[in-house]
């Protein structure tokens, strides 16, 4: 676990600490062992490594994310892009399994229409039809956390970022500020909802839900230094075998890791570019605009002032 | 780390990127941020600079100005009391804006923006009621720090917005925040010098209409900068077409810096000022600051919802800078779904 | 094989699956495999959620599997890629049959024994030369002048006729050389429109990864059964594997990837009309299954472990009617109901459309939805007087008779349907405790979760109970026919102050015990071979047998996995039958001298010092049996001293495996390509165009359209989305699942949709000959145009999960099947089949079905 350098020592706050007891002391303690074979510890930082080599777009993870977040049906009707019917994340839909068809030919790429024959000529690992479940990326400078002026947004012993909707007053300020897209309203309670990275369960020593229905492993939970080593084996291993399209999206260093954000905790492998899921290729720290746009708008105000004051006093003098 | 970024960097990002997305699908969500946001910015950037002036007429305007200040302290009392009401009524979940006031984060502009507004409540109302029962005194010292927190009530509201990751409100930071602020000067001044034409103090109008023409000017500058940089990031269109480029083109930048800017220079080169033109301008001014923020503010949102926009914003420099017509778009029905 | 087993695999060919979908734990170990190193293959129709996972796709018209797999057997003899040791030892390779028999090729398509009056065939020339061999299952009744007991025992006079030079022309090798060797690439493409390098891609790479040091594995669902050939499309898969070796070893295999939870427990512990528990035959009314002993001559094979099969059939009936039970009357074997025919889905529902049937009760299943000709099936339902269904929520089979498309359309009024239906609510699975079998016979206990809401019962309840007030009913009745109900044990304790029998009980007369009126003096029964045929042990079915095997152990409740370095059999994982054999016929993953054939593929062994069979499974073979072991046939010996220490296949009457066989198929000893009964093309390979044997009940309530109708140009395939169940009750009815895929639609490619003017999402109707559907279209790339014999053919993709009830809704697929069946198991032909196709959407009045001019041509 030590070999990986690029993530801060210390993510988690000391005050997340706080508060760090379990709740639902679990009918298993520690089942999280039993499942993912990770201990879970208040003061490390879990994330996702979501491998989507390995997904099957089963959409188990959606369910299982509705299921223990008892979270309504959202936006219901066909939506004609594919087999995806949840379209984004959305207050009501914290988990998203983007479908992508390339069946013939990737047209990003400049190729063509593809021919009657090419749809068995594959690359290797997951192509033609690209599958990637998304979710919060529970940034290390999370940019919604930064946004939040209620504190209702923090981050947990866990190293996660989670709202409490027992705080949150529905300012908003949020749902713009991530650079994903991810948190949203819900206009029917008025409160920001999104991932929880399964706090409730992390809390009980429970695996989250969606990692633990994934039948593939193509959500796979665990400690964040662990995480990233395992990936970046994974990316060498797909590219021995011929993969070479392959590479980490969030992780340390990598796309999506950009701006000032830091590392994501839920971070991607991906075989096509971002932008292809959704994803922007290098987004932003919001907070990081925050010191131009005010000492620039002040100087604006003072020169103006000055402006003023010299035609005021002017006056004065006439 | 750099041996990193070579073997794990992605093969198709190399590739310059051609506006497929996701469905055309959104990658970001829009604010959640209507009129009421849009009016509280234009109230705050206006009642905020009537303060700085206020302040000013009265430290450096000599007995001719304690009127304007007066008259300042009041407009700043709008901005004090309806403010919060707007920005209260534009939360989700009212009932509990002193969540706000809760923690205090400089990294939101939306929490600083909280405490720029209180202090600027306390002080102006202080200053305000002082001033009411004459303890004139008090209303000097304390309308320092309101027309400070004043100046903060100018410009937060543009690192509020460039301090999301909304392409358009994103851009430009700084050159939104000198919008903002001169067009808030432009505002203060303008609605002062309409009380001074009403209350019949043509000369102090006459200054006032010279701090508007600056700040016209300073905002017509930025607004061209501005529009200079969204274009190279690709995320200008939405400030640009249809209704909402006719709000900002005609109401924002021409109505609300330009009528103003050609008014104000015609009295300031005749011997005697017309006192329409100033009030035309004066009105002008403010028409086109609601028009600023209305347009900025709506566009904004929109763009969130481009995501081609945003991916072009967002995207990896240096090599997928260069761009490439998209020429494959499939005429298929399969792909008919796709912008 | 175990799923587990997969990630041995060196290969891995779904075909006839949607793998990734539909058994998406299953799908995990195959995924296992690919990051072994394994090839993975999927040849579909339609590009799916398993082809994205894959190394190679191989895109075929649906129905044309056998031209695929008959390619690859041809590819496996041309060039010589079989495996030679072990097909020469293990198979009937060498087998010498009958000189009459004609093959399908010299025959226009069809083999020797046709009787174009009986519309069937006789087995007489399938033959091995001289002898007659029993199939293992039921279905090997023959119509000879011999006695059956006669012409089977000659099996136990000597060895089978082989020649092993594999020379003479009648044997099995040469048959089979001769048969395929029209299956060339060049026809495969023009008969599945795969592209002819992409399926030698396939052929080649997945043969290559056999022998000795490696394996492959095969896994198919109904992609495969729902033909009217699917049973040899299944036998084609059989014939390559035992070909390549790859049955009874590490990482090879078939995989029969089941359907419905414990689709396998219903199959052991049969809801199949033809089956007793543990596959042994149903008495038949027009067999000579007059008495036990008629019985038991007619369907017990001399050589083999079914030579067994009376101490079942004793035992079954010991546990089933207890003291009642005696040697003098035959251990009752009088009372069991005897069947006359084809009692399956299909007949049963023209049954109740004629009137035959005027009752039925409705367990887990709504054919509404489900049965083909879901036109005729609400029809028929509504013929019905009285229909009880239990399940969790109203189904479309409970709510036809208002809601249904015939009374939506105005043809039909609820005042019409005469039919009383009771619905009744039933517990799922986690509100009751018992057992699921699993794809790969594993037994495994659930415990009760929660109670089921309000006054839902478990099934097992509402059998018991039901069972309860049938005995007092008839408690008093001294008629004879009453008899099988009076006699029945009936007597399970109850778990609970509900009348909810005591499932663990059920289990424990499953499994068996040796027998006493006193139910505290039984003990538990270990194992099979300690079960007798005289009465003195009980058992509901043999092959459960070790999953109670003593008073107080469960074994299907035990989970403890192997640790990562074990030997990965997980013995004690529950229990799989029979006596917790993880791998069938695993004598054949060592060589002939009992070694393992590699070091890398081992699994059982012999072992000298010991003098009896090890290994890290199970061993399925007679224990202390040596290799070297050769019946002494002066003796004329039966049952398992028939089989050598080389024979593997011991429910097989020869111990080998079957690469020909001689009896127990409807349709012919070797799989031959026949285009599906409705087919947009000619047969490119015979004259005869579709098995002459399927199941066609064309009548005007089920019409059936000739090939190459030019109203149904389309290829149709109907098939699952992951996000739904089967009808669609438990996923429609829940919003979480039900949102995933909220509407119904079909999948067509690009360039008809162009054709015909048709836009994603646009509404399209389809139509057959039974009826049309509108549902919305989903344009897509996935599923490609074909050049079929020089001809652009279109195929369409239909989900058919969808129907009135529940948040996601859309017409019901199946008003556009047929009742067609396969000769040898009555399964339907629902996934290939031909249809029209137009934009556009049906009046609200227009019928889904032509119902009306139906019953008036029909009734
Ligand atoms: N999520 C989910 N899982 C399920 C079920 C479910 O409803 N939903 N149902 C369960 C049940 S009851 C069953 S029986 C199994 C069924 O499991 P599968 O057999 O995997 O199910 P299907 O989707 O009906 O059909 C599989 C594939 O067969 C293809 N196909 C159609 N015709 C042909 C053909 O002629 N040749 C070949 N090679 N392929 C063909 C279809 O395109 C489809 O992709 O799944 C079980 N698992
Ligand atoms: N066109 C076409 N038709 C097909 C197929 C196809 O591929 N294409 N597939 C066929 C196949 S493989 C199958 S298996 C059938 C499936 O057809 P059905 O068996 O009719 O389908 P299900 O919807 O699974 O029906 C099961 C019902 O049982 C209920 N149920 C669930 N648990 C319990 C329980 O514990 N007790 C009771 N009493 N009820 C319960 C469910 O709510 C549901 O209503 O459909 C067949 N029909
Ligand atoms: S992805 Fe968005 S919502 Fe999630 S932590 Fe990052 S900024 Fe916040
Ligand atoms: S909406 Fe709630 S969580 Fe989001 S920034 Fe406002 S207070 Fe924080
Ligand atoms: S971690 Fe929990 S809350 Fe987050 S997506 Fe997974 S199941 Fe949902
Ligand atoms: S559960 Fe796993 S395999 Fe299924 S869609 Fe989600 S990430 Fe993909
Ligand atoms: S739904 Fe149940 S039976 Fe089917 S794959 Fe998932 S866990 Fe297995
Ligand atoms: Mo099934």
């Amino acid at each position: 676990m030590g070999a990986v350098k690029d993530i801060p020592a210390r993510a988690v706050p000391k005050r997340a600490l706080d508060y760090a007891e379990p709740i639902l002391p679990g009918m298993i303690p520690d089942e999280s062992e039993l499942t993912a074979g990770v201990t879970i510890v208040p003061g490390r930082s879990y994330g996702f490594f979501t491998d989507t080599t390995l997904c099957i777009g089963c959409k188990a993870c959606e369910v299982a994310c509705k299921e223990w977040n008892a979270l309504p049906a959202d936006d219901v009707g066909l939506k004609g892009t594919s087999y995806d019917n949840t379209g984004r994340l959305s207050a009501n839909s914290w988990r998203h399994v983007a479908f992508v068809e390339k069946i013939g030919g990737d047209l990003d790429a400049g190729e063509g229409r593809g021919t009657e024959r090419n749809t068995t000529t594959m690359p290797p690992f997951q192509s033609n039809w690209l599958m990637m479940s998304d979710v919060c990326k529970h940034c290390h400078n999370a940019p919604c956390l930064e946004a939040c002026p209620t504190g209702s947004l923090f981050r947990t012993e866990f190293d996660t970022v989670v709202v409490q909707q027992d705080i949150c007053n529905g300012c908003g300020y949020c749902v713009p500020a991530c650079p994903f897209g991810v948190v949203d309203l819900n206009v029917a309670d008025g409160k920001a909802h999104k991932c929880t990275l399964c706090y409730d369960r992390l809390k009980g020593g429970l695996e989250p839900a969606c990692a633990k229905s994934c039948p593939t492993d193509s959500i796979q939970f665990g400690e964040l230094p662990d995480l990233v080593e395992r990936a970046r084996e994974r990316v060498d291993s797909l590219h021995e075998r011929g993969a070479t399209d392959a590479y980490l999206y969030g992780a340390p260093g990598s796309p999506g890791a950009t701006g000032d954000l830091g590392h994501l905790n839920a971070f991607f492998l991906l075989t096509d570019r971002p932008e292809t899921y959704g994803l922007p290729s290098a987004p932003t720290r919001a907070s990081n605009r925050v010191a131009p746009a005010l000492g620039t708008g002040l100087a604006t105000m003072a020169g103006l002032t000055m402006v003023a004051v010299a035609l005021f006093a002017a006056n004065r003098r006439s | 780390m750099q041996q990193d970024l070579q073997t794990h960097k992605p093969g198709a990002a190399d590739r310059p990127y051609q506006g497929v997305g996701y469905y055309g699908q959104p990658a970001l969500k829009a604010s959640p941020f209507g009129w009421k946001t849009s009016g509280y910015i234009f109230l705050a950037g206006m009642s905020g600079s009537a303060q700085i002036l206020g302040t000013a007429a009265d430290l450096f305007g000599g007995p001719g100005m304690e009127k304007t200040a007066r008259n300042a302290r009041h407009v700043a009392m709008i901005g004090a009391t309806l403010g919060p009401l707007l920005l209260i009524g534009d939360l989700h979940t009212p009932s509990r804006w002193y969540n706000m006031l809760r923690i205090f984060r400089r990294t939101s502009p939306m929490s600083i923006g909280s405490y720029i507004l209180s202090g600027f409540g306390a002080f102006s109302a202080v200053t305000a009621a002082a001033d009411w029962i004459g303890m004139k005194r008090v209303a000097r010292v304390t309308q320092v720090p309101a027309a400070l927190a004043g100046a903060g009530m100018s410009v937060y509201t543009a690192a509020l917005l460039s301090s999301t990751s909304t392409p358009l409100w994103a851009a430009a930071p700084r050159l939104l925040a000198v919008r903002f602020g001169s067009s808030a000067m432009a505002c203060g001044a303008a609605a002062l010098s309409l009380g001074e034409r009403i209350d019949g103090r043509p000369g102090n109008a006459e200054r006032l209409d010279r701090v508007a023409m600056v700040a016209s000017a300073v905002d017509l500058a930025a607004s061209l900068a501005s529009r200079r940089e969204y274009e190279a990031d690709h995320v200008a269109a939405p400030l640009e077409q249809g209704a909402l480029g006719a709000v900002h083109k005609i109401g924002a930048i021409a109505v609300g810096a330009g009528i103003p800017l050609v008014c104000h220079a015609i009295n300031a080169g005749r011997r005697r000022p017309s006192a329409a033109l100033s009030v035309l301008g004066s009105l002008a001014v403010l028409a086109g600051g609601m028009a600023l923020r209305t347009a900025i503010l709506r566009a904004g949102n929109r763009s969130a919802e481009r995501p081609a926009d945003y991916f072009r914003f967002a995207r990896t420099p240096p090599n997928t800078l260069n761009e490439r017509k998209r020429t494959l778009l499939p005429d298929t029905a399969a792909r008919r779904v796709l912008p | 094989m175990p799923q587990w087993d997969l990630a041995n695999s060196d290969a891995i060919l779904v075909m006839g699956s949607n793998m990734a979908e539909n058994h998406p734990i299953a799908f995990r170990f195959a995924l296992q495999a690919k990051e072994k190193g394994a090839a993975l293959f999927h040849a579909d129709p339609r590009f799916t959620r398993t082809s994205a996972l894959v190394d190679t796709y191989a895109p075929v018209r649906a129905g044309t599997d056998i031209a695929f797999l008959g390619g690859i057997i041809r590819h496996i003899l041309e060039n010589n890629l079989w495996f030679r040791d072990y097909a020469l030892n293990y198979t009937n390779i060498s087998t010498i049959i009958e000189d009459d028999f004609l093959d399908a090729n010299q025959n226009d398509g069809k083999f020797s024994g046709w009787s174009e009056k009986k519309k069937s065939y006789e087995y007489d020339s399938w033959q091995y030369k001289g002898e007659f061999v029993p199939s293992s299952l039921a279905e090997h009744f023959v119509n000879t002048t011999e006695s059956f007991s006669d012409c089977t025992k000659r099996l136990k006079k000597g060895p089978t006729p082989k020649d092993e030079t594999l020379q003479d022309p009648r044997c099995v090798y040469q048959i089979l050389k001769r048969h395929f060797s029209v299956y060339t690439p060049e026809m495969v493409e023009r008969v599945t429109g795969c592209p002819k390098e992409t399926f030698l891609a396939v052929a080649d790479g997945f043969c290559r990864a056999s022998g000795p040091e490696r394996t492959g594995a095969i896994c198919y669902a109904v992609g495969w059964t729902h033909h009217s050939t699917g049973v040899q499309i299944i036998r084609a898969a059989a014939i390559i594997q035992l070909l390549l070796g790859n049955v009874g070893r590490p990482g090879g295999g078939i995989l029969a990837l089941r359907g419905h939870s414990s689709i396998q427990g219903s199959t052991d512990i049969p809801t199949l009309y033809n089956l007793l528990p543990g596959y042994l035959p149903q008495p038949h009314a027009h067999k000579p299954h007059g008495t036990l002993q008629d019985y038991i001559d007619h369907e017990a094979t001399p050589t083999g472990w079914w030579h067994n099969f009376p101490k079942y059939m004793v035992s079954l009936l010991r546990a089933w009617y207890g003291e009642a039970a005696m040697k003098e009357n035959g251990w009752c074997f009088e009372m069991l109901p005897k069947i006359l025919g084809d009692h399956s889905q299909l007949p049963m529902t023209l049954a109740m459309q004629d009137g035959l049937i005027r009752g039925m009760f409705l367990m887990g299943q709504n054919p509404a939805v489900g049965g083909s000709n879901s036109r005729l099936v609400q029809s028929a339902l509504g013929k019905l007087d009285w229909l009880v269904v239990t399940d969790f929520t109203e189904t479309e089979s409970a709510s036809f008779w208002y809601e249904g498309h015939a009374v939506r359309s105005g043809e039909l009024t609820p005042q019409d349907i005469g039919t009383e239906i009771f619905l009744l609510p039933t517990s799922l699975a986690g509100e009751k405790a018992g057992t699921f079998t699993n794809t790969h016979r594993l037994i495994q206990w659930h415990d009760k979760v929660v109670d089921g809401p309000g006054d839902s019962r478990s099934d097992l309840w509402f059998i018991y109970q039901l069972g309860r007030r049938l005995k007092a009913l008839y408690a008093n009745s001294a008629a004879v026919k009453d008899q099988g109900i009076r006699y029945l044990t009936w007597d399970y304790p109850e778990a609970d102050g509900k009348g909810e029998p005591d499932a663990e009980a059920v289990l424990k007369e499953i499994n068996g015990y040796t027998w006493s009126p006193d139910p505290a003096q039984r003990q538990q029964i270990p194992d099979f071979k300690e079960l007798k045929d005289d009465g003195s042990t009980a058992c509901g079915c043999w092959i459960y047998t070790g999953v109670f095997p003593k008073n107080d152990f469960n074994h299907a409740r035990s989970r403890k996995a192997d640790g990562a370095d074990g030997p990965g059999t997980h013995l004690q994982w529950a229990f799989a039958w029979p006596s917790n054999r993880r791998t069938l016929v695993n004598r054949a993953a060592a060589d002939p001298s009992g070694k393992p054939w590699s070091e890398r593929k081992k699994l059982v062994w012999w072992d000298e010092e010991k003098g009896e069979w090890a290994g890290t499974d199970a061993v399925d073979f007679s224990k202390n049996k040596r290799p070297d072991y050769a019946p002494d046939w002066s003796t004329e010996p039966s049952g398992m001293d028939a089989l050598c220490g080389t024979d593997p296949f011991i429910m097989i009457a020869d111990g080998r495996g079957a690469l020909f066989v001689p009896s127990g198929l409807k349709d012919g000893p070797l799989p031959t390509h026949y285009e599906p009964v409705e087919s947009p093309v000619r047969n490119p390979l015979y004259a005869q165009q579709q098995n002459p044997t399927a199941k066609i009940w064309d009548r005007p309530d089920n019409p059936i359209h000739p090939p190459g109708d030019p109203r149904y140009p389309y290829a149709l395939t109907t098939y699952r989305l992951t996000e739904h169940h089967s009808g669609g009750t438990p996923t429609r009815s829940v919003a979480s699942t039900a949102e995933l895929q909220p509407e119904g639609f079909c999948e067509i490619p690009p360039e008809l949709a162009a054709e015909l003017g048709i836009g994603m999402l646009d509404w399209v109707v389809l139509s057959t000959p039974r009826g049309q559907i509108e549902t919305k279209a989903m344009v897509t790339e996935r599923l490609r145009p074909f050049a079929i014999d020089g001809r652009r053919i279109y195929q369409i993709g239909l989900p058919w999960h969808f129907g009135w009830k529940g948040f996601a809704t859309g017409d019901i697929a199946n008003v556009l099947t047929a009742a067609i069946g396969d000769p040898n198991t009555g399964m339907h032909e629902n996934k290939a089949l031909t249809c029209g196709l137009r934009p556009g959407r049906l009046a609200p009045d227009e019928p889904r079905g032509r119902l009306r001019d139906v019953r008036q041509e029909g009734d």
